[in-house]
């Protein structure tokens, strides 16, 4: 589960976790490997080919997995090279991704080159057949930031660079909004061996098709829709009602609140603090939502999955805040299917 | 292949016939520079140094190289940590 963001949106914890894998990363050997085997395909079909998007979200979703193994919160951020394109942004910042360039000593130029357009990239989103859409965005959306950044960025072995990963995350990010306006438009190989069903270069179990659905693969962009429904008001959550964040409802008697709080927890409080808590703050912030098969989930942009209280396969079912102070999910018969366990005396 | 030398912006760009064993192929040579390329998985050359620019024409991926460096090193020196020329990893 990860919610990929713009770099820019990442609090400073986040941040700080980004660039301590990296670290680690880097000092046990994962990033050159990742960047020689990058180099080694280069001149294989991850480029040119119908696979380039498939094989970088493969290799880009191993990558986040080595950097969960240092904390299993971190996502991937993206820099949208084309709206943030200063050398002096916040990007290169030393307390950033700066602090790599003499460190790694990645020989970074920074401005040698023309990004990407707004326009360009609006233009390339609105190509109505996958064979249209894939090679626009390598070359030149994808290829010129590559040169622009410079130095290692700019050679085979370009993931030996960390911004590697916010620049491809960025094109991950495109295709994943043009599959989205595009529901059902087929994926077309490009060159015998590049289909579908073809293995990926490096993971012969690993195929363009394992890959196509990135909530599949157990991530979300920021800006995925949320699950919507009418907000759950007074002191029940009806089945499809909702809280979103800071949103709240409260016991009849006024003593007990359950917040679902814009930091992602959901808690119940009651006059001398806290009760109960579904310890999800630092997750994906989204919705909190009653499902009409009476499970209570939260969910993330792009319904990416945060937390539930186990309770589906019991349609009908609804949330009630109690003046006692428990919060528990009745069934449709009237019995008890979950409880926070806060009973107050 | 035919050898080739031209002068692009003050800079010599030689293509050169070269044989290895039984293999023909044209050396890349940029003020008496040889310069690594390599070709895509359609045919499409690129070079080593700067392999996120692509060509058909192997002639003018190395004028395209011959600006790049000029833009790199007419860039202020406070925004490079190096100056161009450097590959690998740390």
């Amino acid at each position: 589960m990860g919610l990929r963001k713009n770099y820019r949106s990442l609090t400073a914890t986040e941040k700080a976790r980004f660039i301590d894998a990296l670290k680690q990363l880097k000092a046990n050997g994962t990033v050159n490997q990742f960047a020689s085997m990058h180099a080694a395909h280069f001149t294989m079909n991850i480029h040119r080919s119908s696979h380039f998007l498939p094989w970088h979200r493969e290799m880009l979703l191993r990558f986040e997995r080595e950097l969960q193994k240092s904390h299993p919160d971190i996502a991937i951020p993206y820099w949208d090279s084309s709206t943030d394109g200063s050398a002096n942004g916040p990007l290169w910042d030393q307390s950033f991704l700066g602090q790599f360039d003499s460190a790694w000593n990645l020989g970074r130029t920074l401005d040698a080159d023309v990004l990407p357009t707004p326009q360009q990239v609006q233009t390339n989103q609105t190509r109505a057949t996958y064979a249209t859409f894939w090679p626009e965005l390598e070359n030149p959306i994808h290829n010129a930031p590559h040169r622009w950044v410079g130095g290692v960025m700019a050679g085979t072995a370009s993931p030996g660079d960390p911004v590697f990963y916010l620049h491809h995350c960025w094109i991950d990010m495109l295709w994943a909004r043009w599959q989205a306006a595009h529901p059902g438009t087929p994926f077309v190989q490009s060159a015998p061996g590049t289909g579908l069903n073809d293995p990926l270069m490096e993971w012969p179990d690993r195929t363009p098709a394992n890959v196509l659905d990135h909530h599949a693969l157990g991530y979300a962009f920021d800006w995925e829709p949320v699950p919507v429904g009418p907000r759950a008001v007074g002191d029940d959550m009806q089945p499809g009602e909702v809280l979103g964040p800071d949103q709240s409802i409260t016991s009849a008697n006024g003593r007990f609140t359950l917040i679902y709080q814009a930091d992602g927890n959901l808690v119940l409080y009651g006059p001398a603090g806290p009760l109960w808590a579904s310890n999800t703050d630092g997750k994906p912030v989204g919705v909190c939502i009653m499902q009409g098969d009476g499970n209570l989930v939260i969910y993330g942009p792009g319904s990416l999955y945060v937390w539930d209280t186990g309770t589906d396969g019991n349609p009908g079912s609804r949330l009630v805040v109690q003046d006692d102070g428990n919060v528990v999910v009745y069934r449709a018969d009237g019995t008890p299917a979950w409880a926070s366990n806060s009973v107050q005396p | 292949m035919t050898p080739e030398k031209w002068d692009h912006r003050g800079h010599e760009i030689e293509l050169r016939d070269t044989q290895r064993g039984t293999r023909r192929r044209a050396e890349l040579v940029v003020d008496g520079e040889s310069i690594a390329y390599g070709q895509l998985f359609d045919g499409t050359f690129f070079l080593q140094d700067n392999a996120y620019e692509w060509d058909r024409d192997l002639r003018r991926l190395a004028t395209r190289l011959v600006e790049y460096r000029e833009r790199i090193d007419a860039q202020p020196a406070a925004t490079l940590s190096t100056k161009r020329g450097h590959r690998g990893i740390a």
